[in-house]
């Protein structure tokens, strides 16, 4: 992975130093806490329901050992022993105090992390595909590229004060597993005809109150040229992107406004009138980047057969929770923050310690973080397998739901956040509760259930098969569901199939849904399949009769 | 004289806004005007003092000051909010695409923690906030001394990925 050298160390730690200073002049009554807003978000510190909430940045969601060690220690000795991973592959600690932050960042600078830009109107985290670097369908790795646009976008000073946030996300797979089509930015790196590599541009997708799915702007872009063309993307959306309303601040707003063909020809005249030789990647740079990110250490081993039906639990997990590895006789081990009774993407300082641990002896010391909000141990001896799978077992991360119903994208919710209408983690727990039984979960399939507790969409709930959207009613907790959506390389939105429906009656009403889907559905037909062929009619049908009925009932 | 912080330090202003003269006919070196009153007759405007500059709003467009940037020898740029962005991008193409080198102000709710995005998108003076202390505002143009995006000034403008390479020149 990539190591910080003299001056990106340098830099993190002049970072925490100014805003030690930013917060003595809040606490002073120096600055305000309007002008401190501004401020404090560009370091990842937002005011919440309870108390601050600080969102910590992992860069493309990869992790060491020692800094999971380290955020675990954090979460301890500062927050209350546990903390959320995020659809931005980032860590939120829901209740630091104000005057702690400058200590926790320099804790931070010291293992190579910091909080820069999680927040605020400015470049967001890089995302990028999980199973970079070992995917089997991948053209490169893309991590080197998200490394040098993790650099470009620090601290950038051109974009400090946007309209709005930016979110970024890159890829290098056919298959997209870093939902880039709704993102303000998506970066597929792609071969061409001739064989060169290069980019696929996508520009304006995005969540929120307005969702929309992004467009290419470019369908191919010269590796070079990375650089000095997101800066053309940018310079366009900062000058005239809507500053006026916050709601229709995103980029998304204003291509749509101008359409993409006019867009396009903004940052097309741009691109070519700026000095693009100062941004120019040569090779001998991609190189040096590409040197962090090189194969690791692997053994010459033999493909280890599957599990033996013996053991039908460990048989489970490998199936649901392991996928392939490029190298033979190396797996991709998933470790899943789902379990029954848990927050969807919750750990305990204790868990993130010994997935620590575990990473040192079984893969590396490198961890990954999944948008979908579990964590990765990417590079496991197949022979390996069996004792990672008691150890994971022992502490609650061995769950074989990976891909299924249970797997569900959550935001933090009512519980914590100032934004939310409505609870999102006490869902998860009516779903899993009335769907516990794994056989269930399995007979169902691939099912994406991603839940929001307000419009502003923090859990996609817009790109899930099922989405289900908390909104307020008089005071009162409503659910909306969507069905239908994708955040793949087939990305598509929900579609709305009626009137919310009260707290209480939001698993019975999923259970419907389903229950369609197990009549209709042909052989091996994949539930998102089953709703792309049949449209949301038949679905619609069967919740709002059950409603009827049940009004009727009661009357 | 009003105190202006540049990026050489703090130093007297020379320049006066045309709101500020005694009266419309006052003797005067260094004048600033309004962008929309510039407009209306540049070259008269340019008769009425020795040193003339404009003054104009963050949303301004690039292409509409080009024709004008030879006969300009200060541009100041406001900025009403601290959350206002789209100064630093016209600083930008003015320097990079107009190669204008006359002085770039910065004016408004200008605080300390701008002033080093500011200098490195193209401008030398500021016009700090009133409740910003000009010594602290300079002071911090050296809150950082690393920084990863190639600048115009900077005797090697290349990106910093690529100073790793050709070890910090």
């Amino acid at each position: 992975m990539y190591r910080y050298d003299v001056i990106d160390q340098t830099l993190v730690r002049q970072r925490v130093a100014q805003f030690r200073d930013q917060t003595a002049r809040v606490l002073a009554g120096q600055l305000t806490e309007d002008e401190f807003k501004s401020l404090r978000l560009r370091n990842g510190l937002y005011i919440q329901r309870h108390a601050p909430m600080l969102r910590i940045s992992i860069p493309y969601g990869l992790l060491s050992s020692l800094q999971l060690r380290t955020l675990a220690g954090i979460a301890r000795r500062y927050d209350r022993g546990f903390g959320h991973f995020t659809t931005r592959q980032n860590l939120q600690l829901n209740w630091p105090k104000l005057e702690d932050v400058p200590d926790i960042l320099a804790e931070l600078a010291e293992v190579e992390m910091h909080a820069m830009q999680t927040s605020g109107n400015c470049i967001r985290n890089i995302t990028s595909d999980h199973l970079a670097g070992i995917a089997p369908d991948e053209i490169v790795d893309p991590r080197p590229y998200c490394e040098i646009i993790r650099q470009w976008s620090t601290l950038h000073p051109e974009f400090t004060y946007l309209p709005r946030k930016f979110k970024i996300a890159v890829t290098a797979s056919p298959q997209d597993r870093a939902a880039s089509q709704v993102h303000d930015v998506g970066v597929h790196i792609v071969r061409n005809a001739a064989g060169q590599l290069g980019y696929e541009v996508l520009v304006g997708g995005g969540l929120g109150r307005t969702p929309i799915l992004g467009q290419v702007i470019r369908s191919f872009l010269p590796e070079e040229d990375l650089l000095s063309y997101l800066e053309a993307i940018l310079r366009i959306y900062n000058l005239l992107g809507r500053r006026d309303n916050i709601h229709k601040a995103r980029i998304k707003i204003l291509v749509k406004a101008v359409g993409i063909e006019r867009f396009r020809a903004m940052v097309e005249e741009e691109w070519l009138a700026m000095d693009r030789s100062a941004l120019r990647l040569v090779p001998a740079q991609i190189a040096y980047m590409q040197s962090f990110f090189k194969p690791l250490p692997y053994e010459s081993l033999p493909a280890a057969e599957p599990p033996s039906a013996a053991d039908a639990a460990y048989q489970a997990w490998y199936r649901y929770n392991t996928r392939a590895h490029k190298v033979p006789g190396y797996r991709v081990v998933f470790v899943s923050l789902k379990a029954q009774g848990q927050a969807p993407g919750d750990a305990t300082s204790g868990q993130m310690e010994h997935i620590a641990d575990l990473a040192e002896r079984y893969s590396f010391g490198q961890i990954r973080v999944t948008y979908t909000q579990n964590l990765v141990l990417g590079e496991v001896r197949e022979r390996d397998l069996p004792a990672l799978w008691q150890w994971l077992k022992a502490s609650n991360l061995a769950t074989p739901n990976i891909g299924t119903l249970t797997d569900m994208i959550c935001c933090p919710g009512l519980e914590y956040c100032s934004l939310a209408n409505a609870s999102s983690i006490p869902i998860a727990h009516q779903i899993w509760d009335r769907f516990a039984d794994l056989d269930y979960q399995y007979d169902l399939g691939d099912i994406e259930i991603k839940m929001s507790g307000c419009m502003n969409a923090c859990g996609h709930h817009h790109v899930g098969h099922i989405g289900i959207l908390g909104v307020d009613k008089s005071g009162e907790e409503w659910y909306q569901i969507t069905l239908g959506g994708s955040a793949s390389e087939k990305a598509a939105l929900g579609d709305v199939i009626g009137p919310s429906v009260p707290k209480a009656e939001v698993a019975a009403t999923i259970e419907r849904i389903l229950n369609v889907y197990l009549e209709q559905r042909t052989e091996d037909e994949r539930f998102i399949d089953t709703v792309g062929r049949l449209g949301i009619e038949p679905f619609k049908e069967r919740v709002y009769a059950a409603a009827g009925e049940h009004r009727r009932r009661r009357a | 004289m009003r105190q202006l912080v540049s990026i050489a330090g703090v130093v007297p202003d020379r320049w006066v806004h045309l709101s500020e003269l005694a009266g419309r006919a006052a003797p005067v070196t260094h004048l600033i005007v309004p962008w929309a009153e510039f407009q209306t007759s540049p070259a008269d405007w340019c008769q009425r003092a020795p040193n003339v500059g404009v003054s104009v709003a963050a949303d301004t467009a690039f292409t509409a000051l080009l024709p004008q940037l030879d006969r300009l020898t200060l541009i100041a740029i406001g900025f009403p909010s601290i959350s206002e962005g789209r100064g630093y991008s016209l600083a930008r193409q003015l320097r990079e695409r107009g190669h204008y080198t006359g002085e770039l102000r910065a004016s408004g709710e200008i605080f300390r923690d701008h002033m080093l995005f500011l200098a490195r998108c193209g401008f030398d003076t500021f016009e700090v906030s009133q409740r910003e202390t000009p010594q602290e505002a300079f002071a911090a143009l050296k809150s950082f001394t690393v920084a990863y995006q190639p600048v115009r000034t900077e005797p090697a403008a290349i990106a910093l990925v690529r100073r790793r390479i050709q070890p910090f020149n």
